[in-house]
């Protein structure tokens, strides 16, 4: 397993000189997010964000053993071109695809009635010291894997790797050293080009700052609002030469917010009476580079909803659109670290988005008198009316969790009932039994009865089958894509309301989690005053950091 | 949550910075709009095996945008070819030639009689089991030239294309890999 350096050593110091952004790194992540082979999008915004964490944490070993499998299958199903056929043919890499295009492919080779079997999930490799199995479900991962050591490392340096790896012995053991070798070359090319050093100087000047104003002795709870805005304020910076733009508050509240994250990491691990190594060799700074994934992913977890949505099956019905995506954006980003910070979301909401403006004017060359004007924040929006918008966005999730739910009633898919507790939890299912028992022999016939009984205060009860009453008045109300009769009755529509239903939710209780925080530390009674006294603090310094007087 | 920063032991402190590197970096990297589109390799791979071909300008672009591009098509290229072809012995003097080999064919380029601005492309193949449909030239610079070729009569393929078109130049050109697909 390759080891990340953790960046307090030499190197880290080196890094830190040389530091800056690659736009060879860029280039090579949304050449994978552009792919798009005819049909939209090949890679879902899922897999190219957990692409994207893997390369970050250098957690790419284990996908690369598990590649090296895959590539032996896909050169076995893919004839005469090989791996490529399999994992490149693939319009849209989602499961069923990968599914469909191996089994039909297996027919035809004589390989997969003897090393290689299809199993329910994926396909299974017995070599002569032990089996293993790669899932369809991974295999969408894995090919935008391939997709992105193509692109930094070139076809040459990978496809030789592979071609070494299906001329070894074919045995389980001998995939390691293979996967090895393009760990290796990942990891030279990320050295030069990984953004390391300048995250490394946030960390510093973060950490710095903590220590200078707080004391070696700051906890979790010390990362806190104040803390944010007096971080972003302060006038005695060192230049931000490398791209990074801390000036806009939203940035530093986002640096804050993962500096939580992590420091919790630590915080967790320390309150571990028998915490394993970080990593293989501490004297070199190495920490493992799975621990950090998981870091990684509970961080950014919270904001897989949005990017749920975005993917199939959900993207085929417009839940949300432009205004109410970017409305949620932060709040998903934060995840659990947004009712830490509640005034500092609700300041980037109001003050970061006139900061927003406010640099646009400057790039384009606005007059003298419109930057004043934005500067002075004349027309920013207050906290009071950032609040009536999360009330109307609460409302509309609302809404559009109790269609999904009638359109899930509607498809006769079982995930309804999952919908319908979900809107009324206190509602008595137990009855249903009943109606699964005496709806005959068919599950068919039996879960249909069972949604129908539903809707029906009988069974179910007035609080239950009053949100299906209410569901179905949601339904016919909305007019987005996918919402619509006709839409509706697409075959794949279930599948996107299925996917698309829980992923509302889970963003709707983002939401209500940051609004209660927000209820909480600004109480109604207090908004205009603070906001008032913010937007001084604010105007000083969009004056202070833009050189123009209000 | 509790504890303090001072608490923390080097482990600890070590997975913090490490955590909140990692952290950060991800935010960093694949945010930035790249200078220019540049084809996936899956695309490039539907673009060889003809199932999706890339407009010939936005390959030309991309060629030149990024010259690494060509290493990765010839490597498709070959990998889908029935035969192919190096450059020739001939490279390094920059010299036109009329005739090239390959691993499974002989190409030739005979003048047209009668017809100066036509030239006949002669393929003798090894074996004519696969046959193959298409001919590709991949030049050093450009973008790779593609013609559709016969069946095989008596193990030969021939066409006739104009002299100055970009596939008789390729062909003639040393430095250009040829493919049989």
């Amino acid at each position: 397993m390759r080891i990340v350096r953790a960046m307090d050593g030499v190197s880290a110091e080196q890094a830190a000189i040389d530091g800056g952004r690659s736009a060879a790194l860029d280039q090579a992540l949304r050449t994978v997010a552009e792919a798009d082979l005819g049909a939209g999008p090949k890679y879902s915004p899922l897999v190219v964000r957990d692409l994207t964490r893997t390369i970050s944490a250098r957690a790419y070993g284990k996908p690369l053993l598990e590649l090296m499998h895959l590539i032996r299958i896909a050169e076995a199903a893919g004839g005469r071109h090989g791996w490529p056929a399999i994992l490149f043919a693939v319009p849209v890499a989602r499961a069923a695809a990968f599914r469909g295009v191996i089994q039909k492919a297996s027919a035809g080779c004589r390989a997969f009635d003897v090393d290689f079997a299809l199993v329910e999930d994926g396909v299974e490799i017995a070599y002569p010291d032990g089996r293993f199995r790669v899932t369809y479900g991974r295999m969408a991962f894995l090919a935008a894997l391939v997709e992105f050591a193509i692109t930094a490392l070139g076809w040459r340096a990978v496809d030789g790797v592979f071609r070494g790896w299906l001329d070894d012995r074919f045995a389980l053991r001998a995939a390691g050293p293979h996967a090895n070798t393009l760990s290796r070359l990942l990891y030279d090319h990320l050295k030069d080009h990984l953004p390391t050093a300048q995250a490394l100087r946030s960390y510093r000047r973060l950490t710095r700052f903590l220590m200078a104003v707080r004391g070696d002795g700051f906890t979790l709870d010390d990362l806190d609002d104040a803390m944010v805005l007096a971080f972003w304020s302060r006038g005695d910076e060192e230049p931000d030469d490398d791209g990074g733009d801390i000036r806009t508050f939203r940035a530093a509240v986002e640096q804050v917010a993962r500096l939580r994250s992590a420091m919790r990491a630590g915080l967790e691990r320390r309150s571990v009476d028998s915490a394993v190594p970080i990593g293989g060799d501490r004297s070199a700074g190495e920490v493992d580079p799975d621990t950090l994934l998981g870091v990684l992913e509970a961080h950014d977890g919270p904001g897989d909803p949005l990017r749920q949505l975005a993917s199939p099956p959900a993207s085929t019905i417009k839940f949300l659109n432009g205004r109410e995506t970017d409305a949620l954006d932060l709040i998903a980003a934060l995840g659990a670290q947004g009712p830490a910070l509640p005034l500092s979301v609700l300041r980037v909401e109001t003050f970061g988005a006139a900061q927003g403006r406010l640099t646009q004017a400057i790039r384009r060359r606005a007059d003298a008198v419109e930057v004043a004007a934005l500067v002075g924040l004349a027309q920013c929006e207050s906290y009071g009316e950032r609040s009536e918008q999360w009330d109307r966005l609460d409302h509309q999730l609302h809404r559009l969790s109790l269609a999904a739910l009638a359109a899930l009633l509607e498809a006769g898919r079982a995930e309804a009932a999952v919908e319908l507790l979900a809107q009324a939890p206190d509602a008595d299912l137990s009855p249903l039994r009943g109606v699964a028992s005496g709806s005959g022999d068919g599950r068919v016939v039996a879960l249909g009865g069972i949604l129908a009984a539903l809707a029906d205060p009988d069974v179910v009860g007035g609080r239950a089958a009053e949100v299906v009453g209410q569901a179905r008045a949601a339904l016919r109300a909305i007019s987005r894509r996918g919402f619509s009769v006709e839409d509706r009755r697409d075959p794949a529509s279930g599948d996107g309301f299925a996917a698309g239903a829980p992923a509302v939710r889970a963003v709707r209780d983002l939401l209500n989690g940051l609004r209660r925080a927000v209820d909480t530390a600004l109480p109604l009674a207090e908004r205009d005053h603070r906001f008032e006294a913010d937007r001084t603090v604010f105007a000083a310094r969009f004056s202070a950091l833009y050189e123009a007087v209000p | 949550m509790t504890g303090r920063w001072n608490d923390l032991g080097p482990d600890d402190r070590a997975l913090v910075e490490a955590s909140f590197v990692a952290l950060e970096t991800t935010a960093l990297i694949g945010t930035e709009a790249s200078a220019g589109a540049m084809p996936s390799p899956s695309a490039l791979w539907a673009h060889v095996t003809g199932v999706a071909v890339t407009p010939r300008t936005e390959l030309a672009a991309a060629l030149l945008r990024h010259p690494d591009l060509r290493v990765t098509l010839a490597g498709m290229l070959a990998r889908v070819s029935i035969a192919s072809g190096p450059r020739v012995a001939a490279a390094a003097t920059g010299q036109r030639v009329r005739e090239r080999s390959g691993d499974g064919f002989r190409l030739r380029l005979l003048p047209a009689r009668g017809a100066p601005d036509q030239t006949w492309i002669m393929i003798a193949l090894d074996t004519p089991n696969p046959a193959p449909t298409r001919l590709t030239v991949l030049p050093p610079d450009g973008v790779p030239e593609t013609a559709s070729l016969e069946a095989p009569v008596d193990g030969g393929v021939q066409l006739l294309a104009e002299t100055d078109s970009a596939l008789v130049r390729a062909l003639s050109d040393p430095t250009a890999l040829v493919f049989l697909l």
